[in-house]
């Protein structure tokens, strides 16, 4: 048993691809139309064997309560690890990317919290 | 602010090491990331840390989530599994990353990955080269 996938709702899967793609850094793995929506998937431009990041569209009601919830308390989603949280700050912020977390320290690691721009709160952190 | 950062501050507050001794273990970290594949052992770790073996390893494990020897054994078996992927023996692989015998080096291989050294070279080569074995090497140590 392996950890492959790890699933992120998102409320546009277009508007997440280019986000995740072109400013984040991901690229695209997977991306298998199924009606309506898509069986959409990134990874890590240097682990790009590694775990894959599902985009979920955001169809179920409940689903988008419980995001809305979690977003509004600035809670993350999930966690990337960048090797430098200062200098990701800075690049994304040029590109227009808004953080409800500025670079802080905590303890051994140093963290960031930033608005994906579709609808959740997405945490930078690095390991010193 | 957000309940989230609420949290983050009080946590920082109430839970985290005082920045001082963050920083001696951040080096001591720091120290096992560059020289994992030399002899070093506790004793050696903790002097860079400026701190007695006992109280380093109970503060490295509240700062980590981990022990420094079970630290130090992650990234030697992380460099094992791209050495023996790009190609090595088992008795080499064993030889650079540091282990002092390959019965206590298989025995620990296994622990951390579920296959003997010799098992995990072969599957790696029955599926090919990939990123995720791409020859990226630290300084090693002759």
């Amino acid at each position: 048993m392996r950890i492959r996938l790890m699933s992120l709702l998102v409320d546009d899967q277009e508007k997440a691809l280019k986000f995740y793609t072109e400013t984040l850094g991901f690229v695209k793995k997977t991306e298998v139309p199924m009606g309506e929506h898509k069986w959409l998937t990134v990874v890590a431009a240097d682990e790009q064997d590694g775990v894959e990041l599902v985009l979920e569209p955001l169809a179920f009601p409940p689903a988008k309560t419980f995001q809305k919830a979690l977003f509004d308390a600035g809670i993350p989603q999930t966690a990337f690890q960048v090797d430098d949280v200062e200098e990701q700050y800075r690049r994304l912020l040029d590109l227009g990317v808004s953080f409800s977390v500025q670079p802080t320290a905590m303890g051994p690691v140093r963290i960031a919290v930033l608005d994906d721009t579709c609808g959740n709160n997405i945490q930078l952190f690095e390991m010193l | 602010m957000t309940w989230y950062s609420s949290q983050l501050q009080m946590i920082r507050e109430q839970h985290y090491l005082k920045a001082r001794t963050v920083g001696h273990l951040v080096k001591a970290k720091q120290f096992i990331d560059d020289r994992y594949c030399d002899p070093i052992d506790l004793r050696v770790i903790a002097r860079a840390a400026c701190l007695s073996r006992f109280h380093f390893t109970r503060l490295f494990k509240h700062c980590y989530g981990r022990t420094p020897h079970q630290y130090l054994t992650e990234k030697r078996i992380g460099l094992a599994k791209k050495l023996l992927a790009d190609g090595a023996t088992v008795a080499e692989t064993c030889c650079r990353i540091g282990f002092d015998s390959p019965n206590s080096f298989s025995a620990k291989f296994r622990q951390y990955t579920g296959a003997s050294p010799s098992e995990y070279r072969k599957k790696q080569y029955s599926i090919g080269p990939s990123a995720e074995n791409a020859p990226i090497l630290p300084r090693i140590k002759s």
